[in-house]
């Protein structure tokens, strides 16, 4: 059972902190300032330590120092309202496992926990209930894509050179920025690079703290000198040229949403497809990387003695037929050439795409991947 | 670095507070004023730094009351003077943290001081008319003015 040990002058959050992660079956221990917390520390071991930042006697950093240079490695969630730019890059040299800011949300708190404990999203105490997964967005969600620029119509232009289906939130300031960053989940964020009133060098860390997985690129015109070398001394990774063009946009979504783009997933010998989130014209790039990244699944299934295998096909785009007809007919020799029978899931629209080609026909379609398996 | 934001604005900051730690929106009652029985109890928060800052919250007893049974899940009739001291300088540091980012202002936050001195409460509402919120029967006031004015009144008390 996970031990955790809250350390806050504040008795409300303590109490906040616990009431959160008991139901988790975790164990709580409390301290009120740096120097009981090091006590406690050295009493028991624990961990996980949720530390406070501002406190009387010791504060979160010293007592975190005080921690590594003892070799005490716990590791520390910070959960504070303090963002002071030298206060932050002093508790990251120290080492932390992440930054919840004050005020959070339960559920923020819970997530951030798990994942410093490295348990799953879901993690349930023994015998109980699962947390529910809807409870947990900042886990859960897919991410969306933020732009921080105080004309509006920057907004409008980015939202109409990306994908309708990816989710994008807007805001005019960076208070409201970080507000949203406290409760969505972000690939990418794109910042003007000369929003008003505004220390940008405080605002990427800050991003950075909340949203660590994000590209935060600025948005900057080309007008000026070594514009990205500067840009990338305020803390951001790339820049986005102004106006912009859609080429530049596609490859900072590519490399944003990465990790959302494994096309092929596998389970054993269940396959699972991704479906396809791009603009019209990126669709054939899309057919022929899921057919290299197939024919590399169906040759590691054969090499693993697989004769047969579950292809979960339900979010196929069907919107180009005959090119999906052609990806199944290809994919039927594939799976031929590989010695590996394939039952295809889908809906009926897939099986009348597929049903107008001979070569495709071997494919059997099931509904559900449960029909499939039982089909062995 | 920017101004101290108008008191529509100020009156976000403290809900975003209230609204996310006990689910209670406050708005702002520009027309009030930070009368005695708002200041029962205030709690202040001092950034230090290049522009020093002071951000403090007030309420009457039943409010205070109100908030802290709400900060702690308990019924008011559980509630005592330290826990209502808590979660006032717990609202305040919150509060205190989210207009530092509105400002731009990057500089410390300090440990939040109650203050019960009515005397010193009235000399600085003189100095700087608080901002009154209201939430259904709970009000708040709410000072956030450039300067450490309240340092040297309680000082001089």
């Amino acid at each position: 059972m996970p031990r955790i040990l809250t350390v806050d002058d504040s008795r409300a959050i303590r109490m906040i902190v616990a009431k959160q992660l008991q139901p988790l079956g975790f164990e709580i221990g409390e301290a009120e300032d740096g120097n009981d917390g090091l006590a406690k520390l050295q009493s028991a071991a624990y961990d996980l330590v949720v530390l406070d930042v501002t406190m009387p006697n010791l504060d979160g950093p010293g007592m975190l120092a005080k921690m590594r240079e003892g070799g005490n490695k716990t590791p520390v969630l910070m959960l504070t309202s303090e963002s002071k730019t030298a206060i932050v890059a002093t508790v990251m040299r120290l080492g932390i496992s992440d930054f919840v800011l004050k005020p959070f949300k339960g559920d923020e708190l819970k997530a951030k926990v798990l994942k410093a404990l490295k348990l799953p999203a879901d993690y349930a105490a023994p015998g109980g209930a699962p947390v529910a997964a809807a409870a947990t967005p900042v886990a859960t969600t897919a991410k969306r894509v933020l732009v921080i620029d105080d004309m509006e119509n920057v907004h409008k232009k980015v939202r109409s050179l990306i994908p309708a289906e990816r989710n994008l939130d807007a805001s005019l300031n960076a208070a409201d920025a970080l507000a949203l960053c406290r409760s969505n989940p972000y690939g990418l964020i794109l910042i003007d690079g000369d929003l008003p009133d505004t220390n940008l060098p405080s605002l990427t860390k800050q991003l950075r703290l909340l949203q660590p997985k994000a590209v935060l690129v600025a948005m900057a015109l080309r007008t000026a000198n070594n514009v990205t070398g500067e840009m990338r001394a305020q803390g951001f990774e790339d820049v986005l040229f102004k106006p912009f063009v859609n080429e530049a946009v596609d490859a900072l979504l590519e490399r944003s949403f990465q990790e959302d783009q494994e096309l092929v997933s596998a389970q054993e010998n269940c396959l699972k497809l991704a479906g396809f989130h791009g603009r019209d014209d990126k669709l054939e790039g899309y057919f022929q990387k899921l057919s290299a990244k197939l024919k590399e699944a169906m040759s590691k299934l054969a090499e693993g003695c697989f004769d047969s295998a579950v292809l979960d096909a339900s979010q196929l785009p069907l919107g180009q037929p005959m090119r999906a007809a052609q990806f199944m007919a290809d994919l039927s020799k594939v799976s031929a050439d590989c010695g590996v029978a394939l039952r295809l899931v889908g809906s009926a629209e897939l099986a009348a795409v597929i049903g107008g080609f001979e070569e495709a026909k071997s494919l059997r379609l099931f509904q559900s991947v449960e029909e499939a398996r039982a089909a062995a | 670095m920017k101004p101290l934001p108008p008191s529509e604005r100020l009156g976000v900051l403290v809900s975003n507070v209230t609204q996310t730690m006990l689910g209670i929106s406050f708005v702002p009652v520009i027309s009030d004023q930070a009368h005695p029985g708002l200041c029962w109890r205030t709690a202040v928060m001092l950034v230090n730094g290049a522009r020093p800052l002071t951000v403090g919250l007030s309420s009457s007893q039943e409010g205070c009351l109100a908030l802290t049974a709400a900060m702690f899940s308990c019924p008011a009739s559980a509630v005592d003077p330290s826990m209502i001291n808590d979660a006032l300088c717990e609202l305040v540091n919150m509060t205190a943290g989210l207009l530092k980012t509105e400002m731009a202002l990057d500089q410390a936050l300090t440990v939040p001081q109650v203050v019960t001195d009515a005397t010193v409460l009235a000399r600085l509402a003189e100095l700087h008319p608080g901002l009154v919120l209201k939430a259904k029967e709970i009000g708040l006031a709410l000072w956030a003015h450039e300067g450490h004015a309240i340092a040297k009144l309680t000082a001089a008390a």
